[in-house]
């Protein structure tokens, strides 16, 4: 388990949003770091019946009952395929109970500035994914898709 | 001073002698001369008009007041106790309750005047008494002694010195047009909460201006501070008069002192820093807000930023008061005595992993610490849910008053009796249990009992019983609700399911008695001709039965025509902690609640027989329908091919089924963790629990599967 609290507490110091980086399979996703609980190994998943196929199920941690769920399959992407590098993020929204998200890596922390965040452009992507984008961040590495995580959690259909 | 921080006792406090009133009042209704009681009354009345006073709810203060002249009255015998003075006292305390709901919610007594019930019971007073009541009420009545004691207040607030930028902000309000005025305020000698009276003057300035300057400083104001009087400067734009009204109508007060108020600054105006006036005017106008407003508007992001909202009661949007348990102080010492043990225990483990005895010895010993342990968590569980279990008094005390009052307006005759009301619940559901009781006392004194006429016509006692019993049945708590009226006519229902396409005539034809009246619990279905408005829009029992589930409870109606009827509610003592049996199917596991097991069974194959494409056994004579739980739950089928089947029969009332698993693994007491709303989740599982072994295992809610 890596806490993550000393990276929370850097937060203040810079005037950009600090978001985490993951990867899954060849693309990078951003997540803001102040809806982020904890990010823990992959555990022990149990199966939930007739739940939304992109629930994987729930797991314990530490004595708390939390929901997990694929973002590869949530975005139709191939299934995953679990390594020493997957991890389960911990999201947990102001109002909401947690729940986490399972991401092949991740990478690192950035911080973007408002210059460095390109919206995105309503005319140009059709993507059925675009819902849950709030905006490409631009980093020397290269291009970095910012999920719009409240929005990616919150679907509740998705048939 | 902020009285907020005596909300929640004040809220307990009220709550007790509101009981206590509707408890004294029924009782005198019954036996109009009783001292005693006319004793009680007026002493609760009395209470709860000083602790209204004193958290500055007026209206509430008001209300008490004259409910106490009345009795005041009664007690020196210079009236006696009519029914429809009992009436009035009834809505007086319908109204208390009013404003103890709207405290509740919104910290604020809430703008209702509840003039007529005032009136009502001052010409009461007044018709037995001859004398004319003291109309003026609860504002007046210090007011005449403080006009009495003190009229020559000295005029203190000359004396305040007013710095330079102080005096910036004169000139502004001047420009304004807002006048200026000196204020000496005198509280009365006996005045024991002097910080509390100070706040409820400055809170009653801030409606209609501005406090410039407190002499001494706000800050030794809150603190108590001050002699029997303070002095401040006052922009309002206001007349004096209105303003020494505002003031004196607070209790307590004896005097309050207003002049014009010219500022006797030393130097003259100066120009330098024109924000900072500014700073010093807001910051002494309103000092406690000032300091607060960052943090109030991180409330106002943060619901769960408690703290602040307490601080600005009036700013943030709900100041609800905390849930709170009393806690009888011998239980808590059960509790402490077992959290010791519990440690005596973790250091018998640790000494025994450090200790160097032989390895056999240390063997046994562990096992001895671990059963220790074991008892000592056993106890710990069963204190912990007794703090938390609650007599089911204080949500049934309520309605023998409701009774009275459906007696009336139903114009029916009819009794309540009660026992076993100090049958304990857990806390969550004495709160969710009191709307679905009252909704099946409603409809048995409504629907249930017929009129006095017909009573007598059909032999019966000419009063209508309603009974409400509590008891304990093993790890289930029932409640029932018996009525010896007319009983459900189980012919009516089937005639109006036909008449509403609920029912065709041979799904009717096929159903038992006790499958009609469960059509009852369907949303939408009323057999009363007639809705009145206590009762009969069909919005009723579904919504009981909703509620009742969601407690983990179930509902059942027994009822024989012309005899009577009786809903039988049935509670798990607690919800978060159950005991369970524990079961695999395929590679998982899964735990299905003790409570609704009959029995376990091992089934041939051969037993299972086909009835309707759906497979059932015969069990010893009943037919019990099968229920696959691994094709039911798509569960992969494990490779282990049994010789019979497992089969844990489960009841829900009257009926049963039998859930195949693929093997027992033994009975457990498990602690009930929700899933969460994010998962679609099949009504089957009804939470998660965790196993020894970080597992985590799915709660089957067999009540769902019958």
């Amino acid at each position: 388990m890596e806490e993550i609290n000393e990276v929370q507490n850097l937060e203040v110091a810079s005037d950009g949003k600090q978001y985490i980086v993951v990867s899954l399979g060849e693309e990078q996703y951003g997540i803001d770091i102040k809806y982020i609980d904890n990010i823990v190994r992959m555990s022990r998943i149990t199966r939930i019946p007739s739940a939304q196929n992109y629930f994987k199920g729930v797991i314990n941690l530490r004595g708390e009952v939390i929901p997990v769920m694929s973002l590869r399959l949530k975005f139709d992407l191939e299934p995953d395929e679990y390594s020493n590098a997957t991890r389960i993020i911990i999201i947990k929204p102001e109002s909401q109970s947690a729940i986490g998200i399972i991401v092949d890596e991740v990478k690192e922390v950035i911080t973007l500035s408002e210059e460095e965040i390109d919206k995105p452009d309503a005319s140009e992507s059709n993507d059925v994914n675009k819902q849950y984008l709030s905006g490409v961040g631009k980093t020397k590495e290269g291009l970095v898709t910012l999920l719009n995580i409240t929005s990616v959690i919150n679907e509740k259909e998705n048939v | 001073m902020d009285v907020s921080q005596y909300l929640e006792i004040f809220i307990d406090e009220t709550k007790e002698h509101l009981q206590t009133l509707s408890d004294q009042l029924m009782i005198l209704e019954q036996e109009p001369e009783n001292m005693d009681t006319i004793n009680e009354i007026f002493r609760a009345a009395h209470s709860l008009k000083g602790m209204a006073g004193t958290m500055g709810f007026k209206r509430m203060q008001r209300l008490t007041h004259d409910m106490e002249n009345v009795f005041q009255e009664i007690r020196s015998e210079n009236m006696k106790v009519e029914p429809e003075l009992v009436d009035v006292l009834f809505r007086g305390l319908d109204a208390l309750e009013g404003y103890l709901a709207e405290i509740l919610e919104t910290a604020n007594e809430g703008t209702e005047e509840n003039e007529d019930i005032i009136n009502s019971l001052n010409s009461i007073a007044e018709k037995a008494t001859g004398k004319s009541s003291d109309g003026g009420t609860t504002a007046a009545a210090p007011k005449v002694e403080a006009a009495e004691v003190a009229s020559s207040g000295e005029i203190k607030y000359d004396t305040i010195q007013i710095t330079d930028f102080e005096k910036n902000t004169f000139d502004k309000a001047k420009n304004e047009n807002q006048n200026i005025y000196g204020i000496t305020v005198y509280l009365q000698e006996s005045c024991i909460l002097k910080a509390a009276r100070a706040f409820l003057v400055f809170k009653a300035l801030e409606e209609m201006g501005e406090v410039i300057k407190a002499v001494p400083d706000v800050q030794d104001i809150e603190d108590e501070k001050f002699e029997m009087d303070f002095s401040l400067v006052y922009f309002t734009k206001e007349g004096i008069e209105k303003v020494k009204t505002a003031i004196e109508s607070v209790s307590e007060v004896r005097e309050a002192v207003i002049g014009p108020f010219e500022a006797k600054g030393s130097a003259a105006t100066s120009q330098e820093g024109a924000s900072k006036p500014e700073e010093e005017k807001s910051a002494s106008a309103a000092p406690k807000p000032a300091g607060n407003a960052p943090a109030a508007q991180q409330a106002a992001a943060k619901p769960a930023a408690q703290q602040a909202a307490k601080k600005t009661p009036a700013k943030s949007a709900k100041p609800t008061v905390g849930r709170t348990v009393r806690v009888d102080i011998e239980k808590l010492d059960v509790l402490m005595n077992l959290v010791s043990e519990l440690i005596i225990a973790k250091n018998g483990l640790v000494s025994m992993s450090s200790g160097d005895e032989t390895e056999t010895k240390s063997e046994t010993g562990f096992n001895e610490q671990i059963e220790y342990l074991e008892s000592v968590t056993t106890n710990l569980h069963e204190s912990v849910m007794k703090v938390r279990m609650v007599p089911i008094e204080s949500v049934v005390n309520r309605f023998p008053r409701m009774i009275r009052d459906l007696n009336k307006k139903l114009g029916k005759k009819m009794e309540l009796h009660m026992t076993g009301e100090d049958t304990e619940l857990d806390r969550t559901v004495i709160d969710e249990i009191g709307d679905p009781l009252q909704h099946l006392l409603r409809n048995s004194a409504d629907h249930g009992l017929e009129s006095n006429e017909q009573r007598i016509a059909l032999g019966k006692d000419e009063v209508g019983h309603i009974y409400l019993d509590a008891y304990q049945d093993g790890n289930n708590v029932n409640i029932e609700v018996r009525d010896d009226g007319a009983g459900i006519n189980v012919e009516k229902i089937k005639n109006k399911a036909l008449e509403r396409g609920t029912l065709t005539e041979d799904q009717a034809a096929a159903m038992s008695d006790k499958e009609f009246i469960d059509l009852l619990f369907r949303p939408s279905f009323s057999t009363a001709e007639k809705i009145t408005d206590v009762s009969g829009r069909g919005v009723g029992l579904d919504v009981v039965k909703t509620k009742i589930e969601g407690l983990g409870g179930s509902i059942e109606c027994k009822t024989e025509l012309g005899e009577g009827s009786s809903f039988i509610i049935r509670l798990p003592l607690t919800l978060a902690i159950i005991q369970a049996l524990m079961v695999e199917i395929g590679a998982e596991k899964y735990a299905i609640p003790l409570s609704s097991i009959q029995t376990i069974e091992d089934v041939a194959f051969g037993e299972v027989k086909q009835v309707q494409t759906k497979e059932v056994i015969n069990l010893r004579g009943t037919v019990i329908p099968l229920i696959r739980l691994d094709k039911l739950l798509d569960v992969e089928p494990g490779e282990f091919k049994p010789e019979s089947l497992t089969v844990v029969i489960v009841k829900k009332g009257d009926k049963q089924a039998g859930l195949v698993v693929d093997n027992l693994i033994g009975q457990q007491e498990i602690v009930i963790k929700p899933i969460g709303d994010y998962i679609r989740c099949s009504k089957l599982i009804s939470g998660a629990t965790i196993l020894g072994n970080g597992e985590i295992a799915l709660i089957l809610e067999a009540n769902t599967l019958v």
